[in-house]
């Protein structure tokens, strides 16, 4: 069962996401801003994390940063996520670090997708 | 009868040796003595022989020979005389004497007889003989007269010339020349040799005096009594003249003048020959004359013609009024040889004649006014004729206010150009002795067109000239003239009121450096130097200073002028936009607002319409796994329309922030071909729902382009998904074809297609082709505005064919590379006056450096922004910002890299940096040495209050470094800077005193020894400031300072820090402790 750290600090995302990826076999375990995403990170046991970018106190891709920087971490598959469809996003995300990127609303298949494949090729 | 015979035998021998003799003769006077002697003879018997003869010039006979005892008029002896004949008349006489009243037979007479008619044989032979040889000496000698006059060919020193060859030729006391002037019918006596009146420039009639007579009769005479002849001259009454020989010039019948000689000796008088010499001479010299006038006219006609020429070329290069008019009168002057000139141009409005111009004439009557006919002007203006007034003072038509002028003769011709008048020129001589003749009217008459073409030139450019005059002084916009050296000649009232200088304090100075200041005056120099080298307008838009320091924003226009291909000069037109950049700012304030307002509505709306979403997701998933399928359909329609809204949404977002030119591209190269097939794959369920097939035309390999992927992608997927909503069971053909500079995308459907009338409104937000299809179709109707706004951000375009039922093409056409825009650079003048100082915002964000822009510059500061890191260090080396603001996460050169590229550059290390930033690292930064770290989102006040903290006009405290060495000011510059002085520099006294003036300074740093005004005077012209506070002022010298110098400065000065024996940095911080214990003592530090 591949464990998920979701960090992502808008309450009603959070428990919606965390609830469809449980329903679809993940074990999820949440963070609610950037310093607690890195610290719980580096306590370690994650397969991959899904990080939303505009965090309170370390944003995602400074969290990126500090967890790329970092031997525990260096190589745990990120998914940064935002609310801006902004073109430049993906490119941020993919340069703090993040090993992919997805937008914000979810869209479930799409991200699950995304997932799959990142733990298919860690495995 | 032997002695009879013996004396006739000796007789007939006397006779033959008498005859032989006389044949031998060589000449008249060998004749006359062969005559005497051969009469001598014994066989003869006579006792005396004389011989009498008319000479060639004289009438009375004179004795000639004579031989033997000859005693003329002894009335004691007996005489026989016998006529000397020449043909029929009598030559003179030949005679002989008997003494002691020896009477004379008849053989006698008949010997006298033969001799006598011997004698006038002979003699007549003689004189012909000698009369040919003459005539041949006399054409010799007229050749040789006429060889040497011709090769001067002046006419004056011809006439002279030849008059004094008479005069020798003749052997006469002197003699006159006169030429016929056939305008006049006159002679006018053009040369006088030694007559004791010199008459050259006297006129006679003809018929008057004896060369009037001769030219008159065409005869030529001799007045062998002149003092009784009746004709005679009076000017030659008391004169010695005697006798007068004069004959006319004549070519052919026409005559060319007359000359006259004359004997003073009463002794001498004229015969045939010199009758018949004079008679030759005449006709020679009046060829030659004529030949001369001929060759002279023509030589004046040439000279004419060509000062006309000059004149025509000088005028027509001038185009001012007055100047021609000067100049046209001056050349008519100059080329009649007249004493002065007026001349007056015809007022058609008022159809009278103004004079405007006057020339060398006692009275100028410039201004005067005169009716058609009225004086020589008026007349000719009338008549259109020139015209010759030889005694003005008697011409009836003279103009009253010449009536004591010493006006003799005018002469006056129309200025016309075809047969419109231009006005009228008047020609005048002053001395009597002069006149107007016939070569002067046509000189006249050749300069006249040309003078009334210039003129109406002239006058027509004056008129476009006072046309653009008043335009130019009526204009709004402000007009200054500059010449060559761009050194201002005029400018308008407007020019004037935007500047507020008037415009005599501008002439001669040098515009650049009038309004620009040191950080416009780059950018004005090349403006210039665009319109001077380029030869074209340039235009642009700038801030200039006014006269009272403050500032204009202005749009700026230098067109430089050429005239003739050469390069006069240049104008400046500078339009006050301050209204304009006003309106402008308050639009894009008011954008910017608008899109504030957007963007946060939209996140607002966002954020509950993901759960909205998300749940509704969820919970269909759930009612299938848990068996409640009848609530899926709700589920599905709620979970479609927050979708909807949700595009609905971001599409708004996304064209507001085109609009507001917020929407930046993202260019990088890819490959196509992956992201055609990824776009096919995301569309194809899509299409497929409405039971349409997707057919992709493309090649394999459709090679690379740079543009931004997204946005491809995103006009790519909203173009085939209107094709399938408007098609139902059809083709949807994707073609993509790449061509040399673009790519071709074309999206071809087989569905319902357009009326033109609905592709008009296709392109236009918010106006879906009708409410019905909205309703039908869906979608927000703003995906194709946004999808043309985008590509035409990279450059291409959509466009579209379609025809209702027969389906819509829509054509995507995008360069292979599409370019960057020019990288963006903004400044934001401070509201008025001088800026409490220089901020240069370096941020890729561009709502911050709008924002930072606008409220700063509200704050008072002038902004200059950067959008990346290079810019932002090429700004900061050239503008030496007082503060720079730094954003810390930025593509290409991150904040901390700018920042240590300001420290290391020495001409920047000292400028504070404020960090502003999302990425709180507050202690790194001030361990690395900025000034401020502010974190993003941004306090505008805060932000305010700690730039006034740095900015030069706020607490800062103000030093003025004097000083020649700009090294040396440079280290106390970056030191002072550091300690957070405001430093403001002056290489020499006399700007120092002007800082002073501008910046009240809290302290003065004084080197001693400079050029122009030195640290003494600088100090004396201090302390004569009245009212103004001390300040103090630190001698910084490295001179040793003398008792007098110390005199001098009189206590004037705080401290003297000597420059020898500190190294820079010694005296760096000697002179920041001072200069802090002096600010503190002052109460400012």
């Amino acid at each position: 069962m591949a464990k998920i750290l979701l960090v992502e600090d808008n309450e009603m995302n959070r428990d919606m996401l965390s609830r469809r990826l449980q329903r679809k076999g993940y074990e999820v375990t949440m963070a609610v801003d950037g310093r607690q995403g890195v610290e719980m990170a580096r306590a370690g046991g994650f397969d991959l994390i899904l990080m939303d970018m505009s965090l309170p106190e370390i944003d995602g891709w400074e969290a990126t940063r500090q967890l790329r920087a970092v031997p525990e971490t260096r190589t745990v598959p990120i998914i940064g996520l935002t609310a801006h469809a902004m073109a430049g996003d993906r490119e941020k995300a993919l340069e703090a670090g993040c090993n992919d990127y997805d937008t914000k609303p979810v869209e479930l298949p799409r991200l699950l997708a995304k997932i799959e494949a990142l733990l298919g090729g860690a495995r | 009868m032997t002695d009879r015979a013996a004396s006739a035998g000796a007789l007939r021998s006397a006779l033959l040796g008498l005859s032989n003799r006389i044949a031998e003769a060589a000449d008249e006077d060998d004749v006359c003595q062969s005559v005497v002697q051969s009469l001598q003879h014994e066989a003869f018997g006579f006792e005396g022989v004389g011989l009498y003869l008319a000479g060639a010039t004289a009438f009375e006979p004179t004795l000639r020979a004579r031989a033997g005892d000859f005693h003329p008029g002894d009335v004691s002896r007996s005489e026989l005389k016998l006529p000397l004949r020449i043909d029929q008349s009598a030559i003179g006489e030949v005679v002989v004497q008997r003494a002691g009243g020896r009477a004379f037979e008849q053989g006698d007479l008949e010997i006298l007889a033969a001799a006598a008619n011997q004698a006038g044989i002979a003699i007549g032979r003689t004189r012909l003989l000698s009369a040919e040889r003459q005539r041949l000496a006399e054409q010799r000698a007229l050749l040789d007269t006429l060889a040497d006059l011709s090769g001067k060919l002046e006419l004056d020193k011809l006439l002279q010339a030849v008059l004094e060859r008479a005069v020798a030729l003749l052997d006469v006391t002197g003699g006159e020349l006169a030429i016929f002037e056939e305008r006049t019918q006159q002679l006018v006596i053009v040369a006088s040799h030694n007559m004791g009146t010199n008459a050259v420039g006297t006129r006679m009639a003809l018929g008057e005096g004896a060369m009037g007579h001769v030219a008159r009769t065409h005869e030529p005479l001799i007045i062998p009594r002149y003092q009784e002849w009746q004709s005679r001259s009076a000017q030659y009454t008391r004169s010695t003249i005697q006798t007068v020989m004069a004959a006319p010039l004549v070519i052919g019948t026409r005559l060319v003048g007359a000359i006259a000689s004359v004997h003073s000796d009463p002794a001498r008088t004229f015969g045939q020959r010199d009758l018949r010499l004079l008679n030759l001479f005449a006709a020679q010299a009046a060829i030659a004359i004529e030949n001369a006038r001929l060759f002279s006219a023509e030589r004046e006609r040439a000279e004419e013609q060509e000062a006309v020429l000059d004149t025509m070329q000088d005028l027509s290069g001038e185009l001012e009024l007055d100047k021609v008019l000067e100049r046209v009168l001056q050349r008519a002057v100059a080329l009649l040889g007249v004493t002065g000139g007026e001349l007056a141009t015809y007022d058609e409005s008022r159809k009278d004649l103004v004079i405007v111009s006057s020339y060398n004439l006692e009275t100028n009557a410039v201004g005067t006014r005169m009716a058609l006919g009225e004086g020589a002007m008026g007349q000719v203006a009338q008549s259109h004729e020139p015209l010759i007034i030889p005694r003005y003072q008697e011409w009836a038509k003279h103009s009253a206010k010449y009536e004591r002028s010493s006006i003799q003769s005018v002469m006056a011709a129309p200025l016309l150009i075809g047969s419109r008048l231009v006005g009228a020129i008047a020609s005048v001589h002053s001395d009597p002795s002069r006149e107007f003749g016939e070569a002067d009217l046509r000189r006249l008459m050749m300069f006249a067109p040309q003078a009334a073409i210039a003129i109406e030139n002239a006058r027509l450019f004056s008129a476009e000239q006072q046309h653009v005059e008043v335009l130019v002084r009526n204009n709004p916009v402000a007009i200054v003239d500059l010449g060559l050296d761009n050194t201002i000649t005029s400018c308008n009232p407007a020019f004037e009121r935007l500047f507020g200088y008037r415009e005599d304090e501008v002439k001669g100075q040098n515009l650049d450096r009038l309004v620009t200041t040191e950080g416009t005056l780059a950018e004005a120099l090349s403006y210039t130097e665009n319109a001077l080298q380029g030869g074209r307008a340039t235009s642009g838009i700038g801030r200039r200073r006014r006269k009272d320091g403050s500032f204009v924003d202005v749009e700026i226009l230098t067109i430089p002028v050429t005239v003739g291909g050469e390069r006069m000069g240049m104008i400046a037109l500078y339009h006050d936009i301050t209204e304009l950049l006003e309106a402008r700012r308050e639009a894009e304030a008011a954008n910017e607002t608008k899109s504030r307002f957007l963007a946060s509505t939209s996140h607002e709306l966002r954020t509950p319409l993901n759960a909205i979403i998300g749940y509704s997701e969820m919970l269909q998933e759930q009612a299938e796994e848990e068996g409640h399928p009848g609530y899926i359909p709700d589920l599905t329609k709620i979970h479609s329309a927050g979708k909807h809204l949700l595009a609905v949404i971001n599409d708004i977002l996304d064209l507001s922030k085109i609009e507001a030119g917020k929407m930046e591209l993202y260019l990088e190269t890819f490959e196509l071909r992956p992201v055609i097939d990824d776009v096919a794959t995301t569309v194809r369920p899509l299409l497929e729902q409405h039971d349409n097939r997707f057919d992709l035309q493309a090649a394999a390999d459709l090679g690379a382009m740079r543009a931004d992927v997204t946005r491809v992608r995103q006009v790519l997927l909203n173009l085939l998904s209107n094709a399938s909503k408007f098609t139902d069971h059809g083709v949807i053909t994707l073609t993509v074809e790449r061509r040399a500079e673009e790519i071709a995308f074309r999206v071809k459907d087989t569905g319902i297609g357009m009326t033109p009338e609905q592709q008009g409104k296709l392109f236009q937000a918010f106006a879906q082709a009708d409410v019905s299809t909205a309703s039908k179709y869906g979608g927000t109707g703003l995906g194709l505005v946004i999808s043309r706004r985008f590509c035409e951000m990279m450059g291409g375009d959509v466009t579209v064919a379609s025809a209702p039922g027969k389906g819509s093409t829509f054509t995507v056409r995008l360069p292979i590379n599409v370019r960057e825009a020019a990288p963006e650079v903004a400044s934001w003048p401070a509201p008025a006056g001088e800026p409490v100082g220089t901020v240069l915002v370096i941020d890729d964000d561009p709502g911050v450096r709008n924002l930072l822009g606008r409220s700063l510059s509200r704050d008072g500061f002038r902004v200059e922004t950067a959008a990346d890191g290079a810019t932002g260090l090429r700004l900061a080396q050239e503008l030496h910002p007082d503060i720079i603001t730094l954003d810390v996460l930025m593509p290409d050169m991150d904040g901390w890299t700018v920042f240590s590229a300001l420290k290391s550059d020495p001409e920047l290390a000292a400028n504070p940096v404020v960090m502003l930033t999302v990425v709180d690292e507050k202690p790194m930064g001030f361990a690395l040495g900025v000034a401020e770290y502010l974190t993003k989102p941004i306090d505008r006040a805060r932000l305010a209050a700690v730039l006034r903290r740095y900015a030069p006009d706020g607490a800062a405290r103000t030093v003025l470094i004097v000083e020649d060495d700009a090294a040396a000011r440079r280290v106390l510059r970056q030191g002072l800077k550091k300690g957070g002085w405001r430093v403001v520099e002056a290489a020499n006294g006399r700007i120092a005193l002007e800082q002073v003036a501008a910046h009240s300074p809290d302290l003065v740093l004084l080197d001693l020894v400079m050029p122009e005004m030195d640290g003494f005077e600088f100090l004396e012209a201090l302390r004569e400031r009245g009212g103004a506070p001390r300040i103090p002022v630190v001698v910084i010298t490295a001179k040793d300072l003398t008792d007098e110098d110390r005199k001098r400065l009189n206590g004037g000065v705080e401290r003297v820090v000597h420059k020898r024996g500190h190294g820079p940095e010694a005296l760096l911080a000697e002179v920041r402790d001072l200069a802090t214990g002096l600010a503190a003592e002052k109460g400012v530090g």
